[in-house]
């Protein structure tokens, strides 16, 4: 299950979800005038402030301070994965292009337009780039920016649609010293994420496809990804912030893949300190252990998106009651995660409210019980689904604990993304129905003593859970299941372990049931979680999901270019999850947040981060 | 003398090498997967983004020699040691030593004007409280202590950051709370002097002039705190984070020290009052200890005047536990705390080894238990000495003996 609150560490590993939507979340004017609720992640500008009259129009000006719980290890979005750092680069440096927040599809940043196109293999190894069609003798390709090539079908090997993609930059984008960004910084961020020597082997993985980036002149470059992947686009448009060449290699020595030597320099080089980007805020100064100040790039390529505010500084306040005091004092305008008491009890007064909103902001996310099916009696799909009716009744505990604030799900993508069958829907809270399919699955007590059996082995189970402050939801929710077992003649008990040690237990597969929470991106790729192949010690299928159904509609998603027929393979899959019950799904939850009123242009967007500050400003006559 | 200290000096490279292979094998011995914290993917409670390989987990493990054998690690770690090398964190990426260098000022400093501030007020409050035991204001005296004692740091802390750091400021009404058993001590303190010069004197010492100087203290403080933001009004309040703002730059060098001074005031208060009331009441124990013995009262028969008799005689042997604690002052000043250090957002010590423990992060906690280890040994050192300076009967020579 979600945590409502994070500890020091917390989000640290959501980064690609940060990286890859922070930018996308402005709107031009252009797109404001269409009809934008039709979008299907659609937000209402100022939903929770009652102050904002929706007429005034933006000014510059101003300060915010927002609060994170930690600070940076170094300003570098490549080298700490930590949320907060993503956070920081996401406004001083960029992609090519950004996913938007309520349309979810990728537009134009850096890259003013893209060419995605396929790649033609011929049986001699050479390859074709352009628009592939069918045609009588075989295949047409024609390239974007030149005369179609007929190759023989006996002559092709394997068409890979999509795969290669080509960017057009922006010819006036600038980094914060003045020097323009062009198609060699992107090359060189390329050779960066790609070297095996950047000690950073997430970052190594998941660009392990993309092959090469050329740079055809100083604005374009092209970026070949090796497999057909609904995600390429992803990866080479906006998986990875662009560096400014001039400063890591300042004498253009750099020529064919960083060396070793370079990337140590790289990796300790002075600048992370003061990272130069070109994004809307610049870097002005890292008080260390206390904050990071960013100013308005008055330089930005984009006059429309610009950002309004002109300071805004990141302090890092690791204690709760601390930050929402320095929220009341003033200190900080902007809390963007508060914890669930905080949100309903601490902060009801009037003079709280007169000064600030509540927000609720929700992300791809969702918690779970997951069922380890390599082992009796969670090996028997009977006993999972009987599980569906009688663990939590769902419906109840979010009214009750968490206040209403969330959705159930019943399925591995995000509720709010399209990849999401919302046709699905869980079951009520069924005890009577859950002891018939026990009862069929051959559990009852055969010996009488209050406990269900079969084969002489009595119902009991073990749920791993990791430790969370005493007033966390998760306790409540795991001594609610213990009571609901106990009323199934079911014995579960309930062992926490702090998280290291927590999450090497469930790598290990050493684990009856477990409660756990994944962050997505918008729509993800389910190989990762629910391929057979991952099955093994270390792999993120702990749950040990095995069906050659669910493998085929994995693999055959994972190439599809086209939307509507991914999606509907998706809802393949998350039917046949849902029937399969290898996790008890739990709910896709928000994080509570809480800002000045004095803030306009607010929207709460459902993609991580959930907010936009180059879109927030003052109205005139508040800034003093 | 010299042969003692030589003999001292020799046994603690020993010492070292059997705390830090135990340190070193603990650590590692406690479950938990570095690889899988740092280079792994795991928010607590959730995963997602990107995760690494198997493979390329394996090859991280590896290349920390992780899935070596602990003799092997701990050898590995030695020879680097030998080279002055402290190995590089895991979860920052950078060498230990710089790490550590980066967090270690601000808890010295910290640890430095508290551990002042407690031996200033406890060793006073202790010699008056043996001086005239069972009297109204030693049992007033007890009581506070006990009090202060026994009151949690971390509650303290909340409810300072809930009581003082508001805005607009609380009223004065918190100052006039603690100051209420106070007066009560100076009232009876005047009435234990022995002369009507010295009931008035004491009064106006303890009653009137330290109070002001505290008050006074805290008032300049507040004023040069709230100097960064001259267009507010000076509050008695105090600052939520312990880290300066970067607009003092503008002020004046006394002003900008006053200014961090406000910052710190109320970490320094929680670190002091548990560690004075604690120390005052040692303090006390020794005196008691000493004033009874035979020369206490020869010294006295000899008509010497009592503050020599105090101050001289019974003072320097009660001195002994004191000294005994002040070995463990060394480690200490670098240890910082991290239930403080974590509610005040002050970057140090404390929280570091404690995220490092939490991270798995080996190479930090060896260095930091390595580095509390050198410094205890020589902690133990330097008081075992120093008996020698406040006690002549206590000497380490052969010959002398």
């Amino acid at each position: 299950m979600s945590p409502t609150r994070a500890t020091l560490r917390a989000a640290a590993f959501a980064s690609l979800i940060l990286a890859l939507t922070t930018m996308s979340a402005s709107l031009t004017a252009a797109d404001k005038a269409t009809d934008s609720s039709k979008l299907p992640g659609a937000v209402k500008i100022d939903e929770y402030n009652d102050q904002s009259t929706g007429k005034e129009s933006p000014v510059g000006g101003g300060s915010l301070t927002i609060r994170y719980e930690s600070e940076p290890k170094i300003l570098n979005e490549i080298l700490d994965n930590s949320s907060v750092t993503q956070y920081i680069m996401s406004y001083v440096s960029g992609t090519m292009i950004t996913r938007n927040a309520e349309s979810f599809l990728m537009e134009p940043w850096v890259a003013e337009k893209w060419e995605m196109e396929d790649r033609l293999v011929r049986k001699d190894k050479t390859e074709v780039r352009g628009k592939v069609t069918e045609t009588a003798e075989g295949f047409s390709v024609k390239p974007y920016d030149g005369e179609a090539v007929a190759v023989k079908k006996e002559d092709a090997q394997e068409v890979l649609r999509g795969t290669i993609m080509t960017f057009f930059l922006r010819k006036n984008v600038k980094w914060h010293d003045g020097k323009p960004l062009t198609a060699r910084d992107v090359e060189f961020a390329f050779k960066v994420i790609k070297s095996p020597f950047l000690e950073q082997p997430h970052i190594t993985n998941y660009y392990a496809d993309l092959r090469s980036c050329e740079v055809l002149d100083d604005y374009t470059v092209r970026i070949t990804n090796e497999k057909q992947y609904f995600l390429a686009i992803e990866m080479a448009g906006s998986g990875f912030y662009l560096l400014p060449r001039h400063v890591f290699d300042p004498e253009g020595k750099l020529t064919g893949d960083p060396t070793e030597e370079f990337m140590k320099a790289f990796r300790e080089h002075p600048t992370h300190m003061r990272p130069i980007g070109f994004g809307p805020y610049m870097v002005d100064s890292w008080d260390k252990g206390s904050k990071v100040t960013l100013v308005r790039n008055p330089n930005f390529f984009w006059p429309e998106k610009a950002a309004r505010i002109e300071k805004v500084v990141f302090r890092f306040i690791t204690d709760d009651v601390a930050s929402l005091q320095a929220l009341k004092n003033g200190e900080i305008d902007f809390i963007p995660r508060m914890t669930t008491p905080q949100f309903y009890e601490q902060t009801n007064d009037e003079e709280f409210l007169k000064k600030f909103a509540k927000g609720k902001i929700y992300y791809p996310n969702y918690g779970y019980i997951g069922w380890n099916m390599r082992k009796s009696p969670f090996d028997d799909k009977a006993v999972r689904q009987a599980m569906n009716y009688c663990l939590l009744d769902r419906e109840d505990f979010l009214k009750k604990v968490y206040h209403g604030d969330g959705v159930i799900v019943t399925g591995p993508q995000y509720y709010y993304g399209e990849a999401y069958d919302r046709s699905i829907t869980s079951p009520a809270y069924d005890p009577k129905k859950a002891d018939e399919m026990l009862m069929e699955a051959g559990w009852f007590d055969h010996d009488g003593d209050g406990l269900r059996d079969k084969d002489g082995v009595p119902f009991k189970f073990e749920l791993l859970k990791y430790s969370a402050a005493a007033d966390h939801p998760s306790n409540q929710m795991s001594a609610v299941m213990v009571e609901n077992m106990k009323r199934m003649g079911i014995e579960m008990t309930v062992r926490q372990l702090e998280w290291p040690t927590y999450i090497s237990n469930i790598e290990k597969l050493n684990f009856d049931a477990c409660m756990l929470g994944w962050t997505m991106s918008i729509e993800s790729d389910s190989y990762q979680s629910w391929h057979s192949s991952q099955t093994g010690e270390q792999g993120s299928n702990h749950v040990g999901f095995v069906n050659a159904r669910g493998d085929e509609l994995i693999m055959a998603s994972r190439p599809e270019l086209d939307d509507a027929r991914r999606h509907q393979l998706a809802y393949d899959l998350q039917k046949l999850i849902y029937d399969e019950q290898p996790y008890f799904f739990l709910y896709c939850r928000p994080d509570y947040c809480a800002y000045r009123k004095n803030y306009r242009g607010v929207k709460l967007y459902r993609l991580r981060p959930g907010y936009d500050l180059t879109e927030w400003f003052i109205p005139k006559e508040l800034q003093q | 003398m010299r042969s003692y200290i030589l003999k001292r000096l020799l046994l603690i490279p020993i010492n070292l090498l059997g705390i830090t292979f135990i340190a070193f094998g603990v650590m590692r011995l406690a479950p938990g997967d570095p690889a899988a914290v740092i280079v792994g993917s795991g928010v607590s409670g959730q995963m997602g983004g990107k995760t690494p390989t198997r493979e390329a987990l394996e090859k991280w493990r590896r290349d920390h020699l992780l899935d070596r054998p602990v003799p092997v690690q701990y050898v590995h770690w030695l020879g680097k040691l030998c080279r002055g090398d402290l190995d590089d964190s895991y979860f920052f990426k950078r060498p230990v030593l710089d790490v550590i260098l980066e967090r270690v000022l601000v808890t010295i400093c910290i640890n430095v004007v508290v551990f002042i501030l407690i031996y200033l007020m406890a060793i006073p409050i202790g010699i008056y409280s043996a001086w005239r035991p069972y009297t109204v204001a030693d049992h007033t005296l007890t009581v506070t202590l006990f009090v202060l004692y026994s009151m949690p740091s971390f509650w303290t802390a909340t409810m300072l950051l809930l009581g003082v750091c508001r805005e607009p400021a609380p009223s004065l009404m918190w100052l006039g709370f603690l100051f209420l058993p106070y007066l009560l001590i100076a009232i009876y303190a005047m009435d234990a002097a022995p002369t009507r010069g010295w009931k008035t004197g004491s009064f106006l010492v303890v009653g009137v002039l330290l109070p002001a100087i505290f008050v006074s203290l805290l008032v300049l403080l507040c004023w040069a705190g709230q100097q960064a933001m001259p267009d507010r009004p000076v509050q008695l309040r105090f600052p939520i984070g312990a880290s300066e703002s970067h607009e003092i730059d503008a002020l004046s060098t006394i002003v900008m020290i006053l200014h961090r001074g406000w910052h710190y005031t109320l970490p320094v208060f929680c670190l002091v009052y548990g560690g004075f009331a604690f120390l005052s009441r040692q303090m006390r124990a020794g005196m008691m200890e000493c004033v009874r013995q035979d020369y206490i009262r020869t010294a006295r028969a000899k008509g010497l005047p009592e503050s020599r008799v105090i101050l001289k005689h019974a003072l320097r042997n009660s001195l002994i536990p004191i000294i005994t604690l002040l070995g463990t002052l060394l480690p200490a000043l670098l240890g910082g705390s991290v239930i403080i250090e974590a509610i005040f957002g002050i970057r140090g010590m404390g929280l570091l080894i404690y995220e490092a423990i939490i991270n798995r992060d080996y190479p930090i906690v060896t260095a930091e238990v390595f580095v509390a280890a050198v410094l205890t040994l020589v902690g133990l050192l330097i008081s075992d000495l120093l008996y020698v300076l406040v006690n002549p009967t206590i000497s380490y020579d052969k010959a002398a003996s």
